[in-house]
């Protein structure tokens, strides 16, 4: 078990160069002069070599590419072209916003999914599953823009239950979790039913039949814990999911997250921040993957005994 | 059969599928008993309808499946319960498996839940069915792992599934299907899946259990060469109902009816090497969902007669304790 966390810890370094390269390059590969671009178009031609001399554009890509690299590993992400504020200053509580948001709608997915995939499963071609699987395909097709918008209107217009936007409170997250949150829900409903259908088929459910366990313990011991594997990956992917497409719902709830630091930074061609953006986007998403991982180790011991 | 009361008797029992394609009548009136102590072996081929005779013994019958009819009758000390009237999640029916009747399956390499220590899933049985402390069902199932010749059984039982063998595994389920003394212990082809030298040790195993549990057993295959080292009596199924049942010599020197003398004869012998041919049954096996005229075997029989596909020839004794479904050994109706 150490190992596996060992091994996949070391896999994260790897990973992390990549991206590192990947943000460098996009600075270089994106049309036009950096210089210029950060001087501004009608920029005196003056203020553009000083530019290029200061940020270091004249010398040879793989001093720069060395140069960013030392940076970044030492926690220098740039500063940001508007504010002069380091990068790292203004994307860290962004994050802690939208990781906040994220976390609490995948947990609300996760907990509706698997009581509904279950019940689900457990009344199989049955009516109560017919509904179910109607409801989550209702939530597959309506896109997140659509809920939060009929979420703001009914809750917050029609009934003034919840506020509409802002994140000074817990009633704040109400809405925009169960807007992230729904479409997540759905998608897993149908993941956990067709996975525990799946599970609840095979020979060890009989055997646990046999012996004389009651239903309740059959599904939710027996078979939920071997359905868990496919799902654990579904979930991962789903977090990931949930943390990029956070933009449209941090838009609709004027929620001060990171998706929206980075969509204004590209309209604002504040390049560093975008770099900063996407680098964390990428870092969760690789943490992520790790805490999946030992979850499936968890879950499986002939993953971890292999 | 013996002359003890029966622990369980089954009486007309009629398993029924209701699918799209129409009404499989997988077991369709089938009648037996098996005595305390002793070994009932079921034969026949593949979709005969001796597994589902065995899950609606357990109370197993999934849907589409239901028991159109007959009786399960278990004869406790003082009452009679028929199984077959039991809500098959009820806690009636759920205090009867794996306690007084216990089950194994062919497939030990998935019938076993992969992600459960094996000695946890032993442990499971036990408290499922007895008041006993942790502690106390961890030491009798280090000690069931001990009986069914598992050895180091302390280390096996914080062992997973996948790093058992297959005959390892099928002595965990024995294991597991003896934890609590079952009075009926049903195997459901237990040996199949197992090389052939695995399937004499388990089959030596449960003769050993038998004795020393004093268990009767219903074995389940279509290994007629299993049934003659395991069974005192044996029932031959053919399409959801029995063709002749008798005790297990009567039924190897004196079988009866076409069918079993059909499957004896594709049995390769080392007594007649190269002397004579392994004869195979002609035709397959109608499908369930056909409406039965006469008797079931009459397309493939080779002695079939004008009756057999008018009448159903009904199961009648041949000769004392030994019944066959067939209007040759008759006299004239």
């Amino acid at each position: 078990m150490i190992r596996l966390i060992v091994g996949r810890l070391l896999f994260m370094v790897p990973a992390a160069l990549l991206i590192i390269t990947f943000l460098f390059a996009l600075f270089h590969l994106i049309p036009g002069d950096p210089a210029v671009m950060l001087a501004g178009d009608n920029a005196p031609r003056s203020v553009v070599d000083g530019i290029r001399e200061a940020y270091g554009f004249d010398q040879p890509l793989h001093i720069q590419y060395g140069r960013y690299m030392a940076k970044v590993l030492q926690g220098d992400l740039g500063i940001s072209n508007y504010t002069r504020d380091p990068v790292v200053n203004s994307v860290i509580p962004r994050i802690i916003n939208t990781a906040q948001l994220a976390f609490l709608s995948m947990l609300f997915a996760m907990v509706v999914s698997l009581l509904l995939g279950c019940v689900s499963a457990m009344y199989w071609n049955r009516p109560l599953d017919k509904i179910v699987t109607i409801v989550s395909l209702l939530g597959i097709c309506t896109p997140v823009f659509v809920t939060g918008l009929l979420a703001i209107y009914f809750f917050s217009i029609y009934l003034d239950w919840l506020p509409i936007s802002g994140m000074s409170s817990w009633r704040h997250f109400i809405l925009p979790v169960i807007t992230l949150g729904a479409f997540q829900a759905a998608v897993l409903t149908r993941m956990v039913r067709s996975c525990m259908v799946d599970a609840l088929g095979k020979d060890y459910i009989t055997t646990a039949r046999a012996k004389g366990a009651p239903e309740l313990l059959v599904v939710f011991k027996h078979a939920l814990r071997n359905a868990l594997l496919p799902i654990v990956t579904l979930f991962g992917l789903g977090l990931g999911h949930t943390l990029g497409g956070s933009v449209v719902t941090e838009t609709i709830f004027n929620w001060p997250g990171l998706g929206r630091l980075m969509v204004n930074s590209i309209l604002t061609r504040d390049l560093p921040i975008t770099q900063g953006s996407i680098f964390f986007f990428a870092m969760i998403f690789i943490l992520v993957n790790l805490i999946v991982d030992l979850v499936y180790a968890w879950v499986d011991p002939r993953i971890r005994y292999d | 059969m013996g002359a003890a009361e029966p622990l369980i008797e089954v009486k007309d029992l009629k398993v029924h599928f209701h699918t799209e394609d129409g009404v499989a009548r997988a077991v369709d009136g089938v009648d037996f008993a098996i005595a305390p102590e002793r070994t009932l072996g079921v034969v026949g081929e593949s979709g005969c309808g001796k597994s589902v005779t065995a899950r609606a013994v357990m109370g197993l019958i999934d849907a589409p499946g239901r028991i159109v009819q007959g009786e399960i009758l278990l004869r406790r000390q003082s009452q009679v319960v028929d199984i077959s009237k039991l809500d098959p999640r009820g806690r009636e029916i759920r205090g009867i498996r794996g306690n007084e009747i216990a089950m194994i399956f062919q497939e030990p390499m998935t019938s076993l839940n992969p992600v459960f220590k094996i000695g946890d899933q032993i442990v499971e049985a036990i408290l499922l069915h007895d008041r006993i402390g942790r502690r106390e069902a961890r030491e009798r199932a280090v000690d069931l792992l001990a009986a069914v010749g598992i050895p180091l059984p302390r280390q096996r039982f914080e062992q997973f599934p996948h790093q058992l063998s297959g005959g390892m595994r099928q002595r965990a389920m024995i294991a597991m299907a003896m934890s609590c003394n079952p009075r009926l212990l049903i195997a459901d082809e237990p040996t199949t899946a197992l090389d052939v030298t695995i399937q004499a040790q388990v089959m030596d195993l449960m003769n050993a259990l038998r004795r020393d549990f004093n268990t009767a057993i219903m074995f389940i295959t279509h290994d007629l060469g299993v049934i003659a080292g395991m069974a005192d009596d044996v029932v031959v199924m053919y399409l959801g109902r029995i063709v002749e049942s008798a005790p297990v010599r009567e039924i190897f020197h004196h079988p009866k009816h076409p069918y079993t003398r059909g499957l004896m004869g594709s049995i390769p012998s080392l007594a007649d090497w190269g002397a004579r041919r392994l004869t195979a049954i002609e035709g397959v096996v109608p499908s369930p969902f056909a409406e039965r005229q006469g008797c079931g075997f009459a397309p493939r029989c080779p002695h079939a007669m004008e009756i057999c596909r008018t009448r159903d020839p009904g199961l009648e004794d041949v000769a004392p304790g030994h019944a066959a479904a067939c209007f040759l050994h008759r006299a004239a109706p």
